[in-house]
């Protein structure tokens, strides 16, 4: 080991948090939403818009926290639009998510043209006291900035929402057995309405710390799959927030690697490292849904399927 | 599998016709008041479309040179959806046939057209259904979502040319550009007279027909339809479901590929980036539109290849991003999805008509 410097592996570290953090974002929305038993594959689409609309209020503004905080609000309108779509349309949640992605490339590249390459009010890297001082472990978690603090506070609150709260209880039962759900009293619909606009709202959130800390700009399509990468992050945690966190660090590390390779002048041509990531994402999502059969653990049952209420 | 759902039991071929017709003007109409919204006269945007699209000679032949690859790409898009699969990874596939074709036309340049086409056909073909073979195999074997591995392969694709065209491939006489040699002369796939609308047009349609005589009428088709109806009930029949899937997906592939093999031999004539607007996307849309019928996806390509070149006649002339074409695309898709569920409406209510 003594031939890679404990710098490089601090700086690849701290750059798969900050790598992660959007996909992470995304991904804890996602579960949000399917444990409510609505699929929005369209997270590419929202984040992308999520990202465009944050720098384009960020630069209105000279404010980077109206930017986010619009980035929050076009994706939960695109979640409402979702939600309108699969739960009073009944319509096909994956060719809806697909048209989101068209519909968000499209929006984004139309509404972001002008805004390429403008300089924004960023967000600086804050420091937390003591911790951050910490040898190693200070400098790979906590000398970030607010976004990244954000989803250490968001797993574990998730966590216990989903698991330990009536309100938990009552999402999951919705995903699972609508009709069971119904006949104790929740109201199944109002609750996938509010699942699937938090979890677009988390996405624009994840678009936004793209553009706004993680590339400092507006480029096109500057997504590049995470909004995918998301859902298939989804599958590999098994719908668990802290799997979640694992799967997205995964896919962060190999970002921030490879980043880092090619900074240090790696002779490996730029455009094949480019493409583990993505290869990665797919062997962990083949791994973990094999074992998934095996142990029977499964998605929530109603995933994907309309709700049609008995009368 | 939660990604299922593609195909709907026969249901009036008119109420559908109209649903997709219906969609298309709900759709120009929402995207009228976006563009007056931006601050643009959408009638004189739709009138430059319509012209740029099919107002004379040159525009007509502009659209039908769009429309090939997008009808290709729809195809392939159906064929996996016939037996219940999602192919979202059409436009990596369509790179993947770019690449092959390129691979012949660079290293065999001493062929005459008569064998060098065929090759690059075959070999284009072949790439194509290795890249779909990916997620078929996953999902037959591990019951992976091929929806999220299709669509994550369309970006480990995209990555694969820039490579080959930024290194191996890179042409040797022009460092300074990211794209190959030119091709040889007989690696051109043969225009029709005076125009740019090339022989790639016709695999479409031949294939198309072909399908089109296939399905309703032979025993592949039946079993086919079966399958994409109701894996569990063509699981109970004894159907070899898992074997189906497979070929339809490498299918699927393989004529997406031939749609990159007519881009880069007969329109670029030499590999780049930037092959494809998103045609791969454009045409799931498309066959969506047409509800999976090859008949009607020679049909819908040919009106959406319009909307395509239209845009694009119109980004220099009235300064409209391309990105309309897409905003364009997505208000069509979800005006479409939403209609099914009038459609539904409308079918039982005529079926109780009928039947009271």
């Amino acid at each position: 080991m003594n031939a890679v410097p404990e710098s490089f592996f601090v700086a690849v570290a701290a750059g798969m948090i900050r790598s992660a953090t959007p996909v992470l974002y995304a991904t804890l929305g996602e579960i949000v939403t399917e444990r409510s038993g609505i699929l929005n594959v369209g997270l590419e689409g929202i984040m992308l818009v999520g990202a465009c609309i944050s720098v384009m209020v960020t630069f209105q503004t000279h404010n980077a926290a109206i930017g986010i905080l619009a980035a929050l609000a076009s994706g939960a309108l695109l979640g409402l639009f979702h939600a309108l779509m699969s739960i009073y349309f009944r319509a096909n949640q994956v060719a809806t998510g697909i048209a989101m992605t068209i519909f968000g490339t499209g929006l984004s590249a139309f509404l972001g043209a002008s805004y390429v390459g403008k300089q924004i009010q960023n967000i600086g890297p804050y420091k937390i006291p003591v911790l951050g001082d910490i040898p190693i472990l200070g400098p790979i978690f906590f000398s970030h900035d607010v976004l990244v603090y954000g989803t250490y506070v968001l797993v574990p609150v998730l966590a216990v929402l989903i698991y330990k709260t009536r309100w938990g209880l009552s999402l999951r039962a919705v995903g699972e057995s609508p009709q069971s759900a119904a006949a104790a009293g929740i109201k199944v619909e109002r609750m996938r309405y509010i699942a699937t606009i938090c979890g677009a709202a988390l996405a624009g959130l994840g678009g936004a710390y793209l553009s706004l800390v993680y590339a400092q700009g507006w480029t096109e399509n500057i997504t590049a799959g995470r909004g995918w990468i998301a859902v298939g992050l989804v599958l590999f945690a098994l719908w668990d927030p802290w799997k979640a966190v694992l799967g997205a660090y995964l896919f962060g590390g190999a970002i921030s690697l490879q980043l880092r390779l090619q900074a240090a002048g790696s002779d490996i041509s730029p455009y094949l490292l480019g493409m583990v990531p993505y290869l990665l994402v797919i062997i962990v999502l083949s791994i973990s849904t094999a074992r998934q059969k095996k142990a029977l653990i499964g998605a929530p049952t109603a995933l994907g399927l309309p709700y049609i209420p008995q009368t | 599998m939660f990604f299922d759902g593609i195909s709907e039991k026969a249901r009036p071929a008119l109420l559908y016709t109209a649903g997709s017709i219906g969609a298309v003007i709900l759709a120009l109409i929402l995207t009228a008041f976006f563009l007056m919204a931006v601050g643009r006269d959408p009638i004189s945007i739709y009138a430059g479309i319509w012209s740029g699209a099919f107002g004379d000679q040159f525009s007509i032949s502009e659209t039908l040179v769009a429309a090939t690859p997008i009808m290709l790409c729809a195809l392939g898009v159906a064929v996996a959806g016939w037996v219940g699969l999602m192919n979202v990874g059409v436009e990596g596939q369509l790179y993947l046939g770019a690449i092959g074709a390129t691979l012949v036309a660079l290293n065999m340049p001493n062929l005459s057209a008569w064998q060098m086409l065929p090759l690059m056909f075959v070999v284009a073909a072949l790439f194509g259904a290795s890249w779909s073979a990916v997620p078929a195999i996953l999902r037959v074997w591990l019951g992976v979502s091929e929806v999220i591995v299709s669509l994550l392969m369309n970006y480990v694709a995209i990555l694969l040319v820039e490579f080959l065209i930024h290194g191996p491939w890179q042409d040797p006489t022009s460092t300074s550009w990211p794209q190959t040699a030119a091709f040889p002369v007989t690696a051109e796939l043969p225009h029709f007279p005076g125009v740019r609308v090339h022989l790639g047009i016709c695999f479409g349609i031949v294939l198309s027909l072909f399908f089109a005589i296939l399905l309703p009428l032979t025993r592949t088709g039946f079993i086919a339809r079966v399958i994409g109806e109701n894996q569990d009930a063509a699981e109970y029949s004894h159907y070899p479901v898992w074997r189906y899937q497979l070929i339809a997906m490498l299918l699927s592939g393989a004529i997406a590929a031939l749609a990159g093999f007519g881009q880069v031999s007969a329109i670029e004539g030499r590999l780049r980036s930037g092959l494809s607007p998103g045609y791969g996307y454009t045409g799931f849309l498309v066959c969506w539109l047409a509800r999976h019928n090859p008949i009607a996806i020679i049909v819908v390509s040919i009106l959406v290849g319009g909307l395509l070149s239209g845009a694009d006649s119109l980004q220099l002339t009235a300064k409209l991003p391309f990105a309309t074409v897409n905003i364009v695309q997505g208000m069509i898709f979800f005006c479409l999805l939403a209609s099914e569920q009038f459609i539904r409406k409308l079918a039982r209510s005529r079926t109780v008509g009928a039947t009271a």
